[in-house]
């Protein structure tokens, strides 16, 4: 049993690194950094004050991972140019002719286009950021054609204004060099591959190693240890997704059991078509109809409609106050419930409806046993094993559907804070919230082998 | 040979039930509207309508627009910006389709794929040999160089420029994976000449369920929530996402019918009688798994649909410019008065879930009477 457990958790364990590691590398893989995103997406509403621009400048660059696979012709160390954009520039070029010297000089004179633009006297700044924008765009070109017509373009801009002699001789270089790159090609360079091993200073190997720690880096968005940005959105996950996981689990144990009882003939095609009907009804409707229904103004004001309770009401005790929660949590709990219960009363009536033709529930029934008595204490117990084993099944419904629950209601919880992690591209906390849900999910598993034992000891988990 | 001598005897499944009528009557329409009407012409896509009508008019209010020179008549009412939920609806529906259809394709082919693999050669069946693996594993790191590193370039312009580049660099793609398959056939023939004839087993059942256990272990959402924040918002990137998440639930259910299957007798006396295994399963053993996967394709389908839903619902993944339920459903959240922005997408959205389950269960015992009892 504990030899059974403790493999299973090594394995599981190895999924999440595994899986962590390729949000690690995807978001290596996506363009831009942190800051960049921020600014785009949220360039008007960021509180400016908390972004410290100069520090991702002063960081040391260093490598991605332990060793790279590259064509011959790329620099070993082109990770070291900055900003990244130009990087992909670089390579592309290589990429496509091979000539790493005459891409160089290209490169080259184009940043000191760049860098002389600020020089230029009878410009007005206006017009020289222009320039510097147009000259910025060739960077995230990787076409012979284009490359040329974007070149012809600030060569024409250049011509026509009075620019110095030696500026316009620089644009003319330019496009000579821009033409001598796809001119002296040298494939058999690129075809060629080349390892480099950089060593254990990579980013991999701290993220890694900070990893192993526990330490899951600081949130892009406010610089807050990813830790506790999670811990403090778990509570109210965890309240939410305890009380509808025992309140489905309670209803559809009760449900199916009273369903079961003969009598109940005519009831029993109703409730069950009902329920299959409640199961292709989304989540998030069965939500937005109760808040509509219970907690707008238009029909019955009874609940109040987002967010949570203040945290401390004067004049009550502080172990009470999460009495002031239950009204908050009132309809997230209960369409968290009434979007699992159909599934899980279905299975479990099934079970039992199996169970109902056994020898045993014959023997009870002939000892002259009362009908209530032998489903539950008979049948019962033996469904149990399907409610265990429907346990660790729906977990990860539950907690997708507080994903959903919490955006709905407005609840500060796992599910809220992943929905404006993807919208921020805030990574570390994406990566620590994958973490964590995956090791929920482990615990559950586990949880799950326990209690099966428990319920029955006769079955032998294989080891 | 019991499952030849069950078919032998196969019974009628029985005339179909009204709701059974009623679904596929309804899938029927359904595909119809989706497909036919926003090519006629008669229904305008919500987001290209550029004058829209009353704001927020309750449904069934026939007197055509006074006022103004608008004359068209809002059966199921307007949204909170004028637009006709009738046309967004069709035009969500549009959307489900493209969304759900490709991505379960997707999922099927990938899940049955592997299923078999995993289910019909288990940990023993597929014996390979040495030389021939490793030759293979280094001839496919090559051919990944050289089709995804060298020619990054030439995709990412491809993509932008659009089809036609795009089929170019596939061919150019399969073109080398094709010469190198050649040349590693002939190089394993020539080592298996000079003796390197050391056989071993691949576990391919062991690699088939890690994968399962990998993809499965967070939640399907969470995952396709997860992937979606490294991508483009486009309806693509949603289908390939999802295709990737739904493929373990096809892959389990066929990997779990083969294992049963391949033991019957029919399989042993297909053997005897010389079939190769590649055969067997195409032939005997497949046929007979892929009735419940039809059933599992049909709920896919329709959880697809309801992903679809939500995530334009929270408004990830699902480009802005797509109509598309969920988004209609949102707009109650602006005017919680307006209860057609609930009702008529629900409405539909749930029928068209319902009907495909049904009509998936219908299917089933059309194809497999004697499994019906169960």
């Amino acid at each position: 049993m504990v030899r059974y457990v403790l493999k299973r958790l090594v394995w599981l364990i190895f999924t999440l690194w595994l899986i962590c590691s390729l949000v690690f590398f995807l978001s290596k893989a996506v363009p831009g950094t942190c800051l960049d995103w921020q600014l785009g997406e949220f360039g008007q509403t960021i509180n400016s004050t908390k972004i410290t621009t100069g520090q991702s400048g002063n960081k040391p660059v260093i490598p991605l991972f332990y060793f790279s696979v590259h064509s011959r012709a790329v620099p070993d160390t082109l990770y070291r140019m900055q900003p990244e954009q130009h990087q992909q520039f670089f390579k592309n070029l290589i990429l496509l002719s091979g000539n790493r010297a005459a891409v160089q000089a290209f490169y080259q004179t184009i940043i000191n286009l760049q860098k002389s633009a600020a020089q230029l006297p009878n410009l007005t700044l206006s017009e020289k950021q222009q320039l510097r924008y147009q000259l910025e765009l060739i960077f995230a070109l990787a076409d012979k054609t284009q490359l040329e017509q974007a070149l012809l373009r600030i060569k024409n801009q250049v011509s026509t204004r009075s620019y110095p002699v030696s500026y316009r001789e620089k644009v003319t270089l330019a496009q000579q060099q821009c033409q001598a790159i796809f001119k002296k090609k040298q494939i058999l360079n690129v075809l060629m591959p080349a390892v480099t091993w950089y060593g254990f200073t990579n980013e991999y190997h701290i993220w890694f190693t900070n990893f192993i720690q526990g330490n899951l880096g600081t949130s892009c968005l406010n610089q807050d240890p990813v830790n506790e940005v999670i811990a403090e959105a778990f509570a109210n996950t965890f309240v939410i997704t305890v009380l509808s996981l025992g309140l489905i689990f309670i209803l559809a144990s009760e449900l199916s059991i009273w369903l079961s009882n003969a009598r109940r003939a005519k009831w029993k095609q109703t409730i069950l078509s009902l329920l299959y009907a409640l199961d292709s009804v989304p989540l998030f409707i069965v939500a937005l109809i109760l808040i509509t229904l219970f907690a707008s103004n238009s029909y019955f004001n009874i609940f109040p409609a987002f967010g949570s309770a203040p945290d401390s009401v004067p004049g009550v005790p502080a172990y009470l106050t999460w009495v002031y929660q239950l009204p908050y949590l009132a309809l997230p709990v209960i369409s968290l419930t009434l979007s699992g219960l159909p599934y899980v009363t279905g299975q479990t009536y099934q079970a039992i409806q199996q169970l109902l033709s056994r020898e045993f529930v014959l023997v009870a029934k002939a000892k002259g046993l009362p009908e209530q008595l032998v489903l539950r204490r008979h049948v019962w117990r033996n469904a149990l094993l399907t409610l265990i084993t429907l346990f660790t099944g729906f977990l990860p419904v539950i907690i997708t559907g507080a994903v959903i629950i919490e955006n709905i209601f407005a609840i500060p919880g796992m599910g809220r804070l992943l929905y404006h992690t993807i919208l921020a591209r805030d990574f570390p906390v994406l990566i620590g919230i994958v973490l964590y849900l995956g090791l929920i999910k482990i615990l559950a598993h586990v949880l799950a082998d326990i209690l099966y034992y428990l319920a029955d000891p006769r079955i032998k988990v294989p080891a | 040979m019991n499952v030849i001598a069950d078919n032998s005897r196969r019974k009628k499944a029985g005339k179909w039930r009204w709701t059974e009528r009623l679904a596929g009557g309804y899938l029927l329409l359904f595909l119809i509207v989706a497909f036919m009407l926003p090519f006629t012409g008669m229904v305008q896509h919500p987001y290209e309508n550029l004058n829209p009508g009353p704001i927020s008019q309750p449904p069934f209010i026939f007197s055509s627009g006074l006022g103004s020179n608008n004359s068209s008549i809002y059966w199921l009412g307007t949204d909170g910006t004028g637009q006709d939920v009738l046309a967004n609806l069709i035009y969500g529906a549009r959307t489900a389709l493209i969304v759900s259809v490709p991505a379960m394709v997707l999922a099927t082919i990938i899940g049955v794929g592997l299923g078999c693999l995993a289910g019909f050669w288990g940990n023993s069946g597929l014996r390979v040999l040495v030389v021939n693996l490793v030759i293979n594993v280094i001839l496919l790191l090559v051919g990944l160089y050289y089709i995804i590193y060298i020619r990054q370039v030439h995709w990412l312009n491809a993509f932008k420029v659009g089809s036609s580049k795009v089929l170019l660099e596939s061919g150019i793609a399969l073109l080398t994976l094709f010469s190198l398959g050649v040349l590693g056939w002939l190089l394993a023939k020539f080592f298996k000449n000079f003796g390197f004839k050391k056989q071993i087993t691949l576990p391919i059942d062991h690699v088939v369920l890690r994968l399962i256990e990998v993809v499965g272990a967070i939640p399907r959402l969470l995952l396709v929530m997860c992937l979606v924040a490294f991508v483009q918002p486009s309806l693509i990137n949603v289908i390939f996402l999802a295709a990737f998440t739904y493929w373990t639930g096809i892959a389990r259910l066929v990997r779990a019918e083969l294992l049963q299957i391949k033991e019957l007798p029919y399989i042993e006396a297909a053997r005897v009688a010389g079939m190769s295994d590649v055969r067997i399963l195409l032939k005997q053993a497949l046929p007979n798994a892929l009735p419940p996967v039809i059933v599992a394709v049909a709920f896919g389908l329709g959880s697809l649909i309801s992903l679809e839903a939500t995530l334009s619902y929270l408004g990830i993944g699902i480009p802005l410019e797509e109509a598309s339920w969920g988004k209609i459903i949102k707009g109650i959240l602006q005017n919680s008065d307006a209860w057609w922005l609930v009702v008529f997408p629900t409405l539909t959205l749930c029928f068209t879930v319902l009907s495909l389950q049904i009509v998936a269960e219908r299917i089933l015992k059309e194809i497999t009477p004697t499994r019906q009892d169960f």
